[in-house]
């Protein structure tokens, strides 16, 4: 025995034994230009079973597993992490509806008065609603470069730093994951998510314009 | 309907034309009556002020002849077209064209200069900068403002900013100007300023006039008094 190894993972520690390739083909029959089991690493992660199937059509006999079939538990935490994020993604977007359509109905109700006088002397209502809109769109525009860069630096700076999980080291050891978590952005998700903010802003203001523009012009000027 | 009559030896123009116009809120399980009945013509150069405790239906007349509201009966004319024939866009383009309107608490917009409030309506009506330029400028010299064009209305005094409303109204060279209670917020002096200002425009430039108002230096001016009581007219006065 040469040595006994530690790593952040326990499960991993008290199942693998390292041995040179030699020994282990002198113990097992295995000819020393063969290998009884061939990994491979495929590009696309989505892609896995479509691999798997044309492979196994040309391999048979040999059989051929995906990461699905060999470790069932990874494919539920992965699911898992994907609904997460999902449903984090959709509390994130409501809030995001809430907050704007508060803050339009606010700038909307507040100006009762203005906009009874701009619909008095001759301001037509697809202009009213075009304006309630205009301005959501203007808030959206002016908050998501701020939101964007924000994010950016807080990622990068998480990335750098790590969030330190230690307290649970030992209950993550389980899982065979880190104590430090660095996050990473990926363009195309940023994209997406900037993307989706400014559509439900818009969306979001449809309400609030919808109420500006129910407003008869008599009753709002009369408003203080 | 007659669109001319003939009055003082000289034929003028029926502007507004209000026929037998009744008017009641159904808002609670008691109908109100603010309108029974109101029938008055004013014509082309007038100075109307049109007055009455409050809840005698004096306001509801003026947001009828103003095209804000709709009665439950009769006819308005406006410069000869019959309001109930607009459907509501139609009514707002028609206010936007052939009626001026000045509020008692001024409604101009707070984040635009003056100059910028009286240009307003002419945008909506898509008339090029260079006309806009020079009737903002001519407007604002004719109620003494000349030199405040770039003040925003927090910059100016309640009488600065109801003649800022009174050049707005008469920006889109409207059929005659509604003033709803226009004096009611302030002193003596700008009221007798504004009330000088809006004679002499009537006066030059034969602008149409309708006042509500309860204010005994507004009624003075005036040079026709209708008395609105319990939504009917009590009286109606040229001097």
């Amino acid at each position: 025995m040469g040595g006994i190894y530690k790593t952040v993972n326990r499960l991993s520690d008290e199942l693998y034994v390292y041995a040179q390739i030699d020994d282990l083909r002198r113990l097992t029959d295995v000819p020393f230009d063969g290998a009884h089991e061939i990994a491979m690493l495929v590009d696309k992660f989505d892609q896995t079973d479509t691999i798997a199937a044309a492979l196994q059509r040309e391999l048979s006999p040999w059989k051929v597993e995906t990461y699905k079939q060999i470790s069932p538990d990874l494919e539920l935490f992965n699911s898992q992490i994907r609904i997460n994020m999902i449903i984090m993604t959709v509390i994130f977007m409501l809030a995001l509806i809430f907050g704007i359509i508060n803050t339009m109905l606010m700038a909307v109700l507040e100006r009762m008065k203005e906009l009874g006088m701009l619909m008095a002397v001759g301001m037509n209502k697809f202009k009213v609603f075009i304006m309630v809109v205009l301005e959501t769109i203007f808030i959206a525009l002016i908050g998501a470069p701020i939101g964007m860069l924000l994010g950016y630096l807080t990622t990068i700076y998480l990335n750098r730093v790590g969030i330190d999980l230690s307290r649970w080291s030992k209950a993550l050891e389980e899982f065979g994951m880190s104590d430090t978590v660095r996050p990473n952005l990926n363009a195309e998700t940023f994209i997406t998510i900037v993307v989706a903010v400014v559509i439900t802003a818009i969306l979001a203001s449809i309400y609030p314009a919808l109420k500006a523009i129910r407003l008869k012009p008599v009753e709002a000027l009369r408003k203080i | 309907m007659k669109l001319f009559v003939k009055y003082k030896h000289d034929y003028k123009k029926i502007v507004v034309d209000v026929q037998d116009v009744h008017k009641t809120y159904q808002e609670t399980k008691v109908p109100v009556k603010a309108l029974q009945g109101v029938s008055i013509q004013i014509e082309q150069g007038e100075f109307t002020a049109i007055v009455g405790p409050s809840g005698s239906g004096k306001t509801t007349l003026l947001n009828i002849i103003g095209g804000l509201d709709r009665p439950t009966e009769g006819r308005i004319y406006v410069d000869g077209t019959e309001l109930s024939t607009l459907n509501d866009n139609q009514l707002i383009d028609f206010r936007k064209t052939h009626i001026g309107f000045v509020f008692q608490s001024y409604n101009l917009i707070p984040v635009l200069t003056a100059k910028e409030n009286v240009e307003f309506v002419m945008l909506l009506q898509n008339v090029s900068k260079d006309k806009r330029d020079a009737r903002t400028q001519e407007l604002m010299e004719a109620v003494g403002l000349g030199d405040r064009l770039h003040n925003r209305p927090a910059e100016l005094s309640g009488g600065q900013q109801q003649r800022v409303a009174v050049a707005r109204a008469l920006a889109p060279k409207p059929a005659f100007v509604l003033a709803d209670e226009p004096t009611a917020n302030l002193d003596s002096a700008s009221t007798a300023n504004l009330l000088d200002i809006m004679a002499r425009l009537n006066r030059e430039e034969n602008m149409t006039f309708v006042f509500s108002t309860h204010d005994q230096r507004v009624i003075d001016r005036a040079r026709r008094v209708i008395t609105i009581e319990d939504g009917k007219v009590l009286s109606d006065l040229r001097r």
